[in-house]
């Protein structure tokens, strides 16, 4: 999908979307049970830098990225998780995997 | 085919386990300097940071350069502490319990568990003795101060 000059993929939209699903959460006072919606969000936002330097074809090892620093989040600090993703990020490239 | 799937996804696996590791690493060996009371407040300084109740610069500081001066001191008050126990004379009259009679107790004494032991006050045969206790522990029977002092 074309905005402008800027083409998204199905996985960004759905990225945004979440990113407004939790900002209206946090807006709204919803309760979200285990997650911090803040913490959610920065790490939205995060995700959605990264994922705009990743070609398409490494979605795979991305998502499954995603998903595990989410559920970290219920277990370490915010800053470890930080570390996590981008430490994740550098020993993918660094293995050959990215 | 499923091989190469199977292959690429263990790989995965393998480097995510050990991105926790590595951050797990950084974290109690760089960032906290390995002192159990930072690495307890540490989710609260970053609470605060995100917050907007704490400025970056402090954040910083308590992360790094102050807060091992910060373990330095509380580790050597912790040590100190261990000492004091050591010198003074422990008399065993319970299994795992131990009493110290000692007239230097301090109001303020730790165990190298971060357990604060309390002066009490115990009469036997008309002397007044003074003797430590750890704080929150059911207190020793009179009989058995009896034993202990007498």
């Amino acid at each position: 999908m074309y905005l402008g000059p800027f083409y998204f993929d199905t996985k960004e939209i759905f990225l945004i979307l979440a990113a407004i699903i939790v900002g209206l959460a946090m807006f709204f006072n919803w309760p979200l049970i285990w997650f911090n919606p803040k913490i959610l969000l920065t790490l939205i936002i995060l995700m959605l830098l990264t994922k705009g330097l990743l070609p398409a074809i490494h979605n795979e090892a991305f998502f499954i990225l995603a998903i595990v620093t989410v559920f970290l989040t219920l277990y370490l600090p915010f800053f470890q998780i930080v570390l996590f993703y981008f430490i994740s990020f550098a020993l993918f490239r660094l293995l050959r995997v990215i | 085919m499923y091989l190469a799937k199977i292959k690429k996804y263990a790989q995965l696996g393998i480097i995510v386990f050990l991105a926790v590791f590595v951050s797990n690493f950084l974290m109690s060996e760089v960032f906290i300097n390995k002192s159990p009371v930072i690495r307890k407040d540490l989710k609260t300084h970053m609470t605060a940071w995100f917050n907007n109740n704490m400025s970056l610069s402090k954040l910083i500081a308590l992360i790094t350069g102050k807060t091992a001066r910060e373990n330095e001191i509380a580790r050597k008050k912790i040590e100190e502490g261990y000492n004091n126990l050591q010198k003074v004379a422990f008399t065993q009259i319970a299994p795992g319990v131990k009493v110290r009679a000692s007239e230097n107790f301090s109001e303020t004494s730790y165990d190298v568990q971060g357990v604060k032991w309390i002066k009490h006050k115990v009469v036997v045969d008309g002397i007044e003795h003074e003797y430590g206790w750890p704080e929150g522990k059911e207190l020793p029977s009179q009989s058995m101060l009896e034993n202990m002092f007498r």
